[in-house]
Order: C-alpha cells, then structure tokens, then sequence
C-alpha cells in the first residue's frame, strides 16, 4: 500500500516584493519519510520550511495538509533564541515528565537556565519541546549548526529512532556529509526544486546543484559514495 | 533615611499618595518590562512616551483631559509600530518614526498655543508627589489589569519572548496576547508619565528588567526581582528626594542605576 501523503505542495511560488525566492515548488510528503533538505546559502530552505509551517503566506500555489497543524513539530535554529533569555528549561517545556524528556535524555537539565546549556543541550531542549506536542511531522531547521561533532552523531541517533517510530521528518542542513546514513530522501533546492533522490545518490545530487567543484571536494571526503544512474533532474519525483 | 522618618514624611498626605501611586506604577513596569526588553523592544516605551508629549500637547490645546488624549495617541502609535514591522520596516527605525512623530508634534503645538509650556514640564519630568486620589485609583487598576493579563497569558508571553515563530505555532492565544499587550503597554507607559515623566519613562521600563537578569535563575524570578528593585527605587527615591528636596524622577532613574551597577558587579564578582 501506497504510503499516505502528509503534504502535497503544488506550483508554490513565494516573493518579497521583486525578490523571488520559491519559484514552482511541487512536491509530496509522505508518511514514515525522513527527508534531507539542502540547497546553497539563500536558496530559500527557511523560507519553504516557514511556507509550510503556515509562518508566510505563499504568493501562489497550493499546500494541503493531511495532519492538523498542531501535530507539526518545529525545531527552529537555535541561533534564534535571544542569548539572554533568562528561562530554564523545565519553565520552556510543557511538563517536566513524559516521553519526550526520557527519549532526549535532558531531565538533568531541568533545572539549568537555557542560555547555560551547550549546543547539543539546547537542541534536545528544543527537539523535546516539539516532541511533547506528539508530532506526526517533525520540521528540523539547521538543528546541528555549531554543535560539537559528538553532539552531532547523538541528535542525528535520536533522529533515526524517532523516525522508527514513525515521526516524519524533514531535516533542514548543510551537513551533506552524514546524510547517506541517515535520511531516506534528499531533496535539494535553489528557489526552485534542482533534484530529488536517495542519499546514495548524493554525488550526483550535489553535482547538479553546486557544479563540479563542491563534487571532488565531497568525494574526497566521502570516498565510499560513488554516483548511480538513478537521479531524478527538474522536479518533484518519488519511489 | 533614620531622619527621613523621624521628619514623619507619612504624615503628609501627597507623600502618602505618592507612595501609593509609586508602588502601583513600579509594579505595572516592572511585570511588562521584561516582556519589552527580551523582545528587543527597549526603545518602544521611550518612543511611545514621546509620542505622549504630542498627545498631552495636542490635549492641553483641544481642552480634553491630556492624558486621555496621550493614551488615545499612545495606543494608535503602538498599533502603528506593529504594522510598520508587519511591512519590514525595521523596529528601531519604527520607533524612531514615532518618537520624532510625538516631538514634532508637541514642539508645533507649544509653538501656536504660548502658556502652557509649564503644564507640560510637568508631564516632561513627571510630579509624582502631585498625584491625585483619582490618579492612584487609575494606577492600581492599571495594575489589576496587569495582573489579570498575566495570570491569563503568562505562557503565551513566555513563549513569544522565547520564540515569536514557535509560540505562533503552538500556542492559539497568540494574536490576542499581543494584541492586549500592545494596549497595555501603552497604558503603562501613559500612567508611568505621571510618576517619572516623559522622558524617563523608558528608564522604568527597562533598567528594572536589566538588574534582574544580572541576578535571576530562572523567567519568573526575572518578574518578581525586576518588580521589587522597581518598587523598591521608588519608595527610596521619593523618600530621598523629600531628604535632599530634589524632583523624584530623577532620584528614583538614578536609585535603579546604582542597582543596575550593583547587580553588575555582583554578577561579575559571583
């Protein structure tokens, strides 16, 4: 059976003023999806993210949600939390018990002012936040900028077994590098949709958007991903 | 402060409204400052009580109450602030816009009509020992209004100032919080004239919240620690400037600097 669509974005087009920044999006997310969305500095990731969460209004098109809005769960950067925020943790959350402080193994923190807390910490505060809302979407915007390489690999873990459990995700990120082992498929964007593949297929995905250069530099690093054939060019395409 | 008491300063009767009067403003400020401050809008509450200037001028020439008339100019400027940032105007710059606003019209306005430029002295550097009954009654429901705001959306305002984005996605109350606080603010600003005038008002506003979050552990001791320095440099500087007979607004601004300075040094020394 045919996995249900959560949401379906159809000619989507977003502009300030002159400035296009979505240009004829059309894709479909589905259930159980765990999806990496990548695209250069500028190319309008937040802005689709922020579309999709009901935050601006596109200029055109069309978005049908299959799930309430409040079974959305947001994790925005954490750059965009005021450094002086004087709250502690269990004050940022809903309760102080529950699932999701176990999954994200902060109930030690509890007690700790937020803007005390590392990268990594303030993370899963944040990942715990949405999760105590029980999403059946889980939109992750940059989650591992500036946090530590083994922060990285315990988020991006909880991340895979939230996904097991069933929480779609669609993870916003410039870490290209771990994504092979990590999502199901990749969606790269600049203002408009480039390609959309697995992540085995990642080579050639960054190829088409950021040109040879960016190619050699990934393949050096991650010698173990060589290209296949079976890369989707110019539009929304699924399995 | 010994001598203070023993001149019996509680036996006249405008220091004891002034007291009164004091707590409840300091109170109104200190609970909504917090909420002003960590959402970078500092600068809202000096531009909105510049923008009262216009408003008590534009009163005092039309013969209405002016501070019925600052508080109608003040709420609209408010509601105009907001819809400029809608439009990406940037904050400051909106602010800005206001407060030269509230000025040209006030200086315009002193320049047709001559004779009241002394009644809006007062507004402009506040009488807070000259508050009347019906003043100190418009003060505590202020503050009861406060209270009641807060007890029904205290988390909503939490997690706007947290995070505007998540709390619009999270929260359903969130178009009516901060449209009530709009309100409110400009309310407290207008009242606060009273006590410090229009040109320290922001201070009020803003330097409670900054000796809190030196100090504090955790949001809501951030409320209750901006609330009692604010309550606290108000009894203390009315009582100082009835010792050294000196304006109050002036004694109470520099009362909470010395608590900023002190909290500062505190936190750099623990």
């Amino acid at each position: 059976m045919a996995a249900k669509p959560l949401i379906s974005v159809s000619n989507l087009h977003f502009s300030y003023g002159e400035n296009t920044i979505l240009e004829d999006i059309n894709v479909e997310i589905v259930e159980h999806d765990f999806i990496a969305l990548i695209g250069p500095n500028g190319s309008g990731k937040t802005t689709l993210v922020k579309v999709l969460l009901g935050l601006l209004q596109p200029t055109s098109g069309e978005i049908f949600l299959s799930i309430p809005k409040e079974k959305i769960g947001y994790v925005p950067q954490r750059y965009t939390i005021d450094k002086t925020f004087p709250g502690t943790v269990e004050e940022i959350l809903i309760t102080k018990e529950g699932e999701a402080i176990k999954q994200t193994g902060i109930k030690d923190l509890l007690k700790k002012k937020f803007i005390s807390l590392s990268g990594g910490q303030q993370q899963r505060v944040l990942i715990a936040l949405a999760l105590q809302g029980s999403p059946k979407l889980l939109i992750l915007d940059e989650p591992t900028a500036g946090v530590d390489v083994q922060a990285q690999q315990a988020f991006y873990a909880l991340l895979k077994q939230l996904n097991k459990k069933g929480i779609t995700i669609i993870l916003v990120t410039h870490e290209v590098g771990v994504l092979s082992s990590l999502v199901k498929k990749v969606l790269c964007i600049n203002h408009r949709i480039c390609c959309m593949g697995h992540p085995q297929d990642m080579p050639k995905l960054l190829k088409q958007m950021y040109g040879q250069h960016f190619i050699h530099h990934h393949e050096h690093n991650h010698p173990e991903h060589h290209p296949k054939d079976s890369t989707h060019k110019g539009g929304h395409h699924h399995d | 402060m010994i001598e203070a008491l023993s001149y019996g300063f509680l036996q006249y009767g405008f220091m004891q409204k002034a007291l009164l009067g004091g707590i409840a403003i300091a109170l109104c400020c200190g609970l909504v400052g917090p909420f002003l401050v960590l959402r970078r809008l500092s600068l809202l509450g000096d531009g909105l009580a510049h923008l009262a200037f216009g408003g008590v001028a534009l009163g005092l020439l039309l013969g209405v109450n002016p501070i019925i008339a600052a508080l109608i100019t003040v709420v609209l400027g408010s509601f105009w602030v907001r819809s400029l940032v809608k439009k990406n105007i940037y904050g400051d710059a909106a602010i800005a816009l206001l407060l030269s606003l509230g000025v040209g019209l006030g200086v315009v306005i002193i320049g047709i009509v001559r004779g009241f430029n002394t009644n809006l002295y007062s507004y402009l550097i506040g009488s807070i020992l000259a508050l009347s009954i019906t003043d100190i009654i418009i003060a505590f429901s202020l503050l009861m209004g406060v209270i009641i705001f807060l007890l029904f959306f205290y988390r909503d305002m939490f997690h706007l100032t947290f995070n505007e984005e998540l709390a619009q996605l999270s929260r359903k109350n969130i178009p009516l919080a901060n449209f009530l606080f709009t309100i409110l603010i400009a309310m407290v600003v207008v009242v606060s004239i009273r006590a410090v005038g229009i040109l320290l008002v922001s201070a009020l506003l803003v330097i409670p919240t900054l000796v809190a979050l030196n100090i504090s552990k955790s949001f809501k001791q951030t409320l209750l620690i901006s609330s009692i320095s604010s309550i606290v440099a108000v009894i203390f500087g009315i009582i100082f400037s009835f010792i050294v007979d000196i304006p109050p607004s002036g004694s109470i601004v520099l009362l909470l600097f010395v608590g900023f300075f002190g909290t500062q040094m505190y936190k750099k020394l623990a």
